[in-house]
């Protein structure tokens, strides 16, 4: 074994770490291969946001269901208003 | 060019190229760190794709008033390989590369036994001893950027690197007394 303090090679040699050849080519393929860039996923809306027009749509499709139902309901009762009316 | 908030900045519009400049910086800390944590040479690699894509989809949340991006950068890191390790636990000291020298084949065959000694007893530390040490002794940050990579304080990061050395000595220690 070498003369000099063991530790200080292990550290040395464990330190000495080799990147990949090509790495950084095939990190920016990657990146390039991305469907947004960053400023992209900047402008998108934030998650609360997108959480809160769910909301607001399910709440809209809830009032016009709401709406749809008692114009029914009174057409139904006009109906009956027009026929005893007219003494049926 | 060699100001970095300016090539995050300019990334960030929409110049990613200009990406592959913090990468090419980078890639040798961040490759320290996880062959250390993640000695698996084939999961390294994509451990190490990830954290910079990571890095890249993130930037545009990185805040330069609140840290430094090699310590944001690091974080990612560390997160990624305590992922890593979580999955899969490999052999210890499976993956890490020796570098033999022109000594006597005992003397490398002695050496090597060590290494892997120390490896397994480094694989075998607490995980926030053993990251806490491969960032300072291994990855050579300092002790400020750590303690901010862990959310410790400095001093917690000063016992963690000393209690991990001292046990990796007295692994030392008992090492060679058996060779004797």
């Amino acid at each position: 074994m070498s003369g000099a303090d063991p530790y200080e090679a292990w550290r040395k040699q464990r330190s000495d770490v080799e990147v990949a050849p090509g790495f950084a080519d095939r990190v920016m393929r990657a990146v390039g291969a991305c469907e947004r860039p960053p400023a992209d996923a900047e402008a998108s809306p934030p998650r609360g946001f997108r959480f809160a027009s769910h909301y607001a749509a399910a709440a809209a499709l809830l009032l016009v269901s709401v709406v749809a139902a008692v114009l029914r309901i009174e057409s139904v009762v006009a109906l009956i208003l027009v026929f005893s009316s007219e003494g049926f | 060019m060699a100001d970095e908030s300016e090539v995050i900045r300019r990334v960030v519009a929409g110049e990613v190229d200009r990406f592959r400049w913090l990468v090419e910086r980078y890639e040798r800390p961040v490759f320290c760190l996880i062959r250390n944590l993640v000695p698996d040479a084939h999961t390294c690699e994509d451990v190490a794709q990830d954290v910079f894509l990571t890095a890249f989809h993130q930037l545009p949340g990185f805040d330069p008033a609140r840290g430094r991006f090699s310590t944001w950068l690091m974080t990612i890191a560390r997160n990624k390989c305590l992922n890593a390790m979580k999955k899969k636990r490999p052999a210890p000291g499976g993956g890490l590369s020796e570098q033999t020298t022109s000594r006597t084949p005992c003397d490398e065959a002695a050496e090597r036994e060590l290494f892997e000694r120390l490896d397994e007893a480094l694989q075998t530390l607490p995980i926030g001893q053993r990251a806490v040490f491969v960032l300072a002794e291994l990855a050579g940050l300092p002790y400020e950027e750590i303690a901010e990579i862990e959310g410790v304080e400095v001093g917690t990061v000063r016992s963690r690197v000393s209690r991990a050395k001292e046990r990796l000595r007295s692994l030392l220690r008992q090492f060679a007394r058996d060779h004797q």
